[in-house]
This record gives structure tokens, C-alpha cells and sequence, in this order.
């Protein structure tokens, strides 16, 4: 009998709008790092027969170039879809209490905005829709590195 | 059943793999439904790059199942089950103690797939 390995997936990819301007910070080491949060809103037919929206509120991080082009592209209120892959973190709180977190570390960001929608805005060098970059094969920097 | 219908693309999918931890009793919703909670143990295996070596990255992820899903899960998941998730994320605003609110992800599964090979 051949003994297989259990695959290991790890991938989200969701629609949003960002709650605000991504926060930009530099590491030591001259990495940018982008933390953004995307509200992606949801319309369904429930059980009552009415419509109802739903809104979930999902923390970004994104890293080198793709952060880059966040902070230069995107703003408060740009429509983006997010590839990457979901990961946790662990910490005390100065309470004692433990406190974890939930993410999406970036793979690929595309923006959504069209042409034009947003006078006086940065239009993207890219062309609309298309992906703005891609860290596939690049690592994060291991946490120690990050300065919160 | 639910409709999904906006005038915006709109995109919420994701698909992991893991080990089931922390495994949830079956209990009923405020509204009456079923639900089943547990944690997905991820590992992810970063590739090298350049100045990169390869290493891994172990995340534990909040997953709910509900209705007919989350009945038919608690007959067949166990601690330590290989589970492929296949969902969606919803976010869970709560207050603590003090009253600080809290903002916490979770993937509600639609389709749950166990990977152990039966005995």
C-alpha cells in the first residue's frame, strides 16, 4: 500500500473594500510591510424570504513589493481582490490573558477600481484588472523582524 | 439554501487542509440550527528564496460547520482527523470582560472532506 502524505492547502481568495488607507511601515532590514482591513459585503435571500447584507471585516498584511504598490495604489474605500493564505498568531496580552489573531498574508493583490471612477486619484501603472504583483516565492521575514 | 446576488464582483472562497483540534460538541444556534466548531492545525512549508531558506508555519484556524454539514461532521470527525475545509470567512465582532471589542476570523465550511484513509 503506498503511503501518501497529506496535502498541505492554504489558500483564500475574497473581494473587498479597503476600511482605510493601508498602514505602511519600513523593518530594519528595509522591508515593507502594508496592513490593510477589507470590508467585503455579501447580499443573500434568507429563510424569510427577505434580502439581508452581511459585511465581513477581514485584516490584510502584505509584504516588499506587493506592499509597496498597496500603499502607492490603493486608499480607503478601493475595491481589491485579495489572494494569500491564512495564518494565525499567538500572544500574551499585558492582562496575562492569551490572544490570537487571524490574518491573510497577501500573495497577490488586483485592484478592482475602473478607470477614472475616482477623479484626481493615482491611476494604476497597471492595467485595470490585471494582477499588481505577485510574492509567490518569496518568504515573509520570520516574525522577530516585526516591530508590533 | 440561500441566494447570493450583488451588482459588484464578489469573490469569498477558501480551501485549507489540517488536523481537527479542539474539537466542538454539536449545539443548536439562538435561531435553532445546528452548529460544530473545531481547529484546523495548518502547516504551510514557505520555499527558499534568495537570502530565504525554506520553513514552516503553523497556523490553528477557527472553523464553524453548520446545519446538515455540521450533523453529519460530528458523527465522523475525531481530535487528529486530516480535514480538507473548503469555505468561506466570516469576521465575529465580541466584547471581553472589560468591554474592549475583539475582531476574530473564522471559515464556515461548506464542504468538509476527511483525508485519513479508512481503517
Amino acid at each position: 500500500m503506498i503511503n501518501i502524505r497529506m496535502p498541505n492547502l492554504n489558500r483564500v481568495l475574497i473581494t473587498g473594500n479597503l476600511v482605510d488607507d493601508p498602514k505602511v511601515s519600513i523593518l530594519e532590514s528595509g522591508v515593507h510591510v502594508a496592513r490593510m482591513r477589507i470590508a467585503s459585503n455579501q447580499s443573500y435571500k434568507g429563510r424569510d424570504g427577505e434580502w439581508h447584507q452581511k459585511t465581513c471585516y477581514v485584516d490584510v498584511v502584505a509584504w516588499r513589493r506587493t506592499a509597496e504598490l498597496a500603499s502607492e495604489y490603493l486608499r480607503k474605500g478601493s475595491p481589491v481582490l485579495v489572494e494569500g493564505e491564512l495564518e494565525s498568531s499567538a500572544w500574551q496580552a499585558q492582562d496575562g490573558s492569551q490572544r490570537s489573531k487571524l490574518e491573510i498574508v497577501a500573495r497577490r493583490l488586483q485592484f478592482l477600481e475602473r478607470q477614472g471612477t475616482q477623479p484626481g486619484t493615482a491611476e494604476p501603472k497597471a492595467a485595470p484588472g490585471a494582477p499588481v504583483h505577485s510574492d509567490e516565492q518569496e518568504p515573509p521575514p520570520e516574525y522577530d523582524d516585526i516591530p508590533f | 439554501m440561500s441566494f447570493i446576488s450583488s451588482d459588484e464582483p464578489m469573490v469569498n472562497y477558501g480551501v485549507v487542509s489540517g488536523i481537527v483540534e479542539r474539537l466542538g460538541t454539536l449545539s443548536r444556534t439562538g435561531f435553532g440550527g445546528w452548529i460544530l466548531t473545531f481547529g484546523l492545525r495548518n502547516r504551510i512549508e514557505r520555499p527558499a528564496g534568495e537570502g530565504y531558506e525554506s520553513r514552516e508555519k503553523v497556523s490553528v484556524l477557527a472553523v464553524e460547520a453548520w446545519g446538515a454539514l455540521a450533523r453529519e461532521m460530528s458523527e465522523l470527525l475525531e481530535e487528529g482527523s486530516s480535514v480538507l475545509v473548503e469555505g468561506e470567512i466570516l469576521s465575529r465582532d465580541y466584547e471581553d470582560r472589560t468591554k474592549a471589542v475583539h475582531h476574530r476570523m473564522v471559515i464556515k465550511a461548506w464542504n468538509i472532506q476527511l483525508l485519513d484513509a479508512p481503517a
